[in-house]
């Protein structure tokens, strides 16, 4: 896992004959080389006269991207000048720039993307343009690999620590008390999150917090008799999904949390003190009666007691 | 701070805004990228481009293995790492293999610690872009707890004491109860499978070879099975339980995508169907009946229910400009059959057999993205859902844990409207330098709660710099403001809630929040990263309530690759979370107050070495250590703390993998864990330590447990 962080970063930071030029200029370079079209005479095999010593570049022929046989692959299209533009004079001297991946190319992450974009424009993506990552300039090469034969984030063991290089936060509340099974990847980012973006808040997978924990969580969905309103409202209410320092996942502890929405004419508005052992503070707490804190079923569950 | 309302008319005003912000730019946006599509091929002689050097592999690849483990499952919370809480000798099997043919048709099998209750498998096989069926399976285990005790055994719909069983008044008072203590084991096994596939094609064969379509169907079926913590009472006699959990969960996934050069559409449906095998829990109590003969107690389960959805969508746009719009609808549905109001004698007649209940979502959203110029991209999103609850509201009667006549009462319908918009806008200074500014208004309209209406308007700042290749940083602030319709609390309730109440999810609020990152990247293999959080939350208009809650966090990590083969990673977190809140004894305005100081930390560190002894040896360690604490306190004119919550956590996992032969290699994997915790909710109190709360008695956990693993692996 350590090595794949490493990896992408040291990618990422490759140097390359043009890196003592502007960014701006090695952009404009690329512009004018894009829009001239001057590919080269004979393709992969132009490119590979040099660059075939390299493992990295011949390790695309392990994937599917370097599967010319692969309708859909770059390698049955424009080849390696696909993805990385057309040749120009790049081949007199290896000083002309090419277009370059990751976060420390001089490209900047929205004109790589739209390289990635151009074929990967699936309903996965539909949400890309302006979504979390795109708007922070995050490149595709950041996370992904594909001069390789698997890309290393599809292994569930990378993911997360893939996301948690930038997601520090949601690092630390996997590694709480109580959390999603992300630590020990049982679960994954993925399965709550479309890191390519959504139509929900937080790039949610579906169109609503409560919908997505249903996705997993169908018990919960009902509609129930009697419902509590703000779990209705938002699971988030009471509950950080990535994690707490509480049990359950909970913003809070029972009876406080319980507390911050109950304090009726009776036992709900007491203050209960540290050093006592009872019902409200002991066991389960509030929920020794009212267990049913998701809703109930019972016609005669309104205190959500049954 | 802007609070012009969404609803209509001034709705029509923000979405004629919106048209006129997409509209206003459309003929202006810049162009961008290298898009395939828009390449120049004028010029190109493709016969030449034979690709002789391409070496696209066909055949096997890929690895096998076998993973003979020894397992400590004395406290089955170390399973939740391993995926397994056996306890002993355990066995897994893994695959990482693919078939190529030179055609294009690959096969692809993947097993992780199938064997393990945590275990998965996927068997892939097609043309990738072109077809593929896959079949998988998923193994999910939640480890809480096997140690605790309770004299309850469970047999399908019922919690069951022993038959000698001699109630008490109070649970020090239950003679059988020493005696009659049998092991609960806390855990939930998820068992998936899923069958699915696709196939995507160009729209006409003959014409534009930029449209496609892709077609998906997939299907999952999970079953769950194993028992959680509940409670139950019968007036204020409380037993936890470890209710049994046996339900299953179906769902079917639909989808048809076209895109082509610029656009996409689509349509995609789901079905989801939940099923539970228990009908309700009705459980014996241990406690002689305070009055009348209650013995007996009943709780309704999570019922039967389906769901279905269907939404279409669209993208399209040219230019460096892109409009997407969605619709959608859902419905939730549950005609479960109910279950008596009380089996402590003749029920009364309930108004209706089921709930019959259906909740419609309908949702639209509209969102525009463009760059205006090289530099300036804007962005404008407006997002309606309205949640309809459309079940009948019918009186049931009211028998209060199986023992109390209260009359009747209707159920609510919690009806929710929102609508979202949000405006922003990026502007690049410099290839090393932005600025990104937006204004977002999130307004909801509720029914049958204390408020109508709750509004949150917030507007944020970025600033996003590299200073150099090596070093950038970003710093983020955002401000939200949440108000709404006036206070004015549901009457519904069983008893009146104080006035001076602000409910922490409606209550008025202002938030803000802070963010620091940065990260530094050195060309001899060192990178470092940090970041600064903080989000203050003052509930100002709250007098009782959550009041307040502060939140500061920092972390720091770095790793260094000293060369190919030898890495070095380390990592520091921690985070405050205080929260105040108010109370009141006297149904007045606050007499007690209650603080609570949370503090977390994790501290990791770790090295991997690759191909040591020419090759053969590969060697690496992770070590984490955790430490989540919690401090309560309540005032009430003395201090009252309360006492020890905590988790403390130390991480140990090491591997060393040996390759014996070209083909052949043995991996030893020592996993570690040292675990604490205690929490002040039952931390040294037995079954029997409060009179009316038959308890699990003392929940912590504090174990050392060890996995040794040897896994032979066969690369093809």
């Amino acid at each position: 896992m350590l090595c794949v962080l490493l990896s992408i970063v040291s990618i990422s930071v490759s140097a390359t004959p043009w890196d003592d030029k502007k960014p701006e200029d090695v952009v404009a370079t690329l512009d004018k080389k894009f829009a001239e079209g001057k590919y080269s005479a004979k393709g992969a095999d132009t490119c590979l006269m040099c660059h075939k010593k390299s493992a990295v570049v011949m390790a695309i022929f392990d994937g599917v991207h370097g599967n010319p046989n692969v309708k859909a692959s770059p390698m049955a299209d424009l080849q390696c000048e696909a993805c990385h533009g057309p040749l120009g004079n790049h081949n007199k001297g290896g000083k002309e720039p090419m277009i370059t991946f990751g976060a420390n190319s001089p490209v900047p992450a929205q004109k790589q993307n739209s390289v990635c974009m151009s074929c990967h424009n699936d309903s996965q993506r539909i949400a890309w343009k302006g979504n979390h990552h795109d708007n922070a300039d995050v490149a595709c090469a950041s996370c992904h690999q594909v001069h390789v034969a698997k890309d290393p984030i599809s292994d569930k063991a990378n993911e997360v620590a893939i996301c948690t290089q930038c997601h520090t936060q949601q690092k630390a509340d996997m590694h709480k008390r109580s959390a999603h099974p992300l630590q020990w990847q049982q679960m994954v980012c993925s399965d709550c999150h479309n890191p390519h973006g959504s139509l929900n808040d937080s790039s949610l997978k579906q169109m609503s917090v409560n919908e997505n924990c249903y996705s997993c969580h169908a018990e919960k969905r009902g509609p129930k008799l009697w419902e509590h309103a703000p779990v209705t409202d938002n699971c988030a209410n009471c509950h950080n999904p990535h994690g707490s320092v509480n049990d359950a996942m909970l913003i809070s502890k029972p009876p406080q949390l319980c507390q911050q929405c109950h304090a009726s004419d009776g036992h709900s508005s007491n203050a209960y003190f540290g050093n006592q052992t009872n019902a409200f503070t002991s066991g389960n707490s509030c929920m020794n009666c009212h267990g049913q804190v998701h809703g109930s079923n019972h016609p005669s569950g309104k205190l959500l007691q049954r | 701070m802007p609070t012009a309302k969404l609803s209509h008319p001034s709705a029509c005003f923000s979405l004629t805004l919106l048209a006129w912000v997409i509209s206003g730019v459309l003929s202006q946006a810049h162009a961008e990228g290298y898009e395939l599509q828009q390449a120049n091929r004028s010029g190109i002689k493709t016969e030449a481009w034979s690709c002789k050097q391409c070496q696209s592999k066909s055949g096997h690849s890929g690895d096998v293995s076998a993973t003979l483990a020894y397992n400590d499952g004395e406290d089955s919370r170390f399973g939740n790492r391993t995926g397994t809480d056996n306890d002993g000798f355990v066995g897994a099997v893994g695959a990482d293999m693919v078939y190529k043919t030179q055609s294009g048709y690959q096969t692809q099998l993947i097993a992780d610690k199938l064997g393990f209750d945590a275990g998965s498998a996927k068997l892939t096989t097609g043309r990738p872009g072109n077809y593929q069926i896959n079949l998988g399976y998923r193994g999910l285990a939640n480890y809480n707890h096997n140690q605790l005790k309770s004299p309850y055994t469970s047999s399908q719909d019922k919690m069951l004491l022993p038959d000698n069983w001699i109630t008490g008044g109070t649970t020090q008072s239950m003679p059988m109860l020493q005696s009659s203590l049998v092991g609960q084991d806390l855990s939930i096994q998820r068992d998936r499978f899923m069958i699915g596939g696709y196939y995507a094609g160009k729209i006409s064969p003959e014409g534009d070879n930029n449209s496609h379509y892709k077609a998906s169907l997939n299907y999952q079926h999970e079953d769950r099975s194993g028992a959680k913590k509940t409670s139950a009472n019968i007036l204020t006699n409380s037993v936890m339980l470890a209710q049994p959990i046996d339900d299953s969960t179906d769902e079917i996934d639909a989808r048809v995508y076209f895109n082509g050069t610029g656009w996409q559409a689509g349509i995609n449906s789901q079905v989801s169907q939940y099923k539970n095998d228990h009908q309700a829990m009705q459980w014996q109590s241990a406690y002689t009946p305070t009055f009348g003969a209650a013995y007996l107690g009943q709780n309704a389960v999570d019922p039967d229910s389906k769901a279905y959805r269907v939404a279409a969508e669209a993208s399209g746009g040219a230019n460096g400009q892109n409009v997407l719009m969605h619709a959608g609808f859902s419905r939730m549905t549950q005609d479960d059959t109910f279950i008596p109001a009380t089996i402590n004698g003749p029920s009364p007649v309930l108004p209706a057999d089921t709930l019959d209940g259906q909740v419609d979502i309908i949702e639209m959203i509209l969102k525009y993205s463009g760059r205006i110029t090289q530099d300036l991209s804007v962005q404008a999103s407006y997002n309606y859902q309205d949640r309809d609850n459309k079940t009948a509201k019918l009186d049931f009667p009211q028998i209060i844990t199986d023992s109390i006549n209260q009359g009747s009462a209707q159920n609510s319908l919690y009806d929710k409207r929102t609508k979202k918009l949000e405006l922003k806008g990026k502007y690049r200074f410099t290839s090393a330098a932005y600025a990104e500014a937006g204004y977002s208004r999130n307004e909801n309209d509720y029914t049958e709660l204390d408020r109508q209406s709750v509004d949150e308007s917030g507007v944020f700042a970025k600033l996003s710099y590299r200073y150099s290749p090596a070093w950038s940083a970003w710093l983020k602030g955002e401000a939200l403001e949440r108000d709404g319709s006036e206070y004015d609390p549901v009457t519904t309730t069983q008893s009146q809630s104080n006035p001076w109440l602000r409910k922490s999810y409606l209550a008025d609020r202002k938030r803000q929040k802070v963010t620091l990152h940065t990260d530094y990247q050195t060309d001899i293999g060192l990178s470092l990263g940090a970041s600064l959080h903080s989000v203050d939350d003052d509930f100002h208009h709250t007098q009782v309530g959550l009041t307040q809650v502060s939140y500061l966090g920092y972390d720091v990590s770095a790793q260094y690759a000293l060369s190919d083969d030898l890495h070095f990673s380390a990592f520091v977190n921690q985070d405050w979370r205080d929260s105040d809140q108010a109370g009141s004894n006297h149904f007045s305005t606050p007499d007690w107050y209650s603080t609570a100081e949370e503090k977390s930390t994790l501290i990791g560190a770790g090295f991997s070495y690759q191909n040591l002894f020419d090759n053969h040896l590969d060697i690496g360690l992770d070590y984490s250590y955790s430490d989540g604490q919690s401090d309560t306190e309540v005032v009430y004119g003395i201090t009252s703390p309360y006492g020890d919550f905590y988790a403390r956590k130390h991480n140990i996992n090491a591997y060393a993998k040996y390759k014996f032969a070209d083909s052949m290699s043995l991996r030893v994997d020592w996993l570690f864990e040292k675990y604490q915790d205690a929490n002040w909710q039952n931390q040294g109190t037995n079954w029997d330590t409060l009179p009316n709360v038959l308890s699990f008695g003392d929940m912590s956990h504090d174990y050392n447990a060890h996995y040794l693993g040897l896994t032979l692996s066969y690369q093809m």
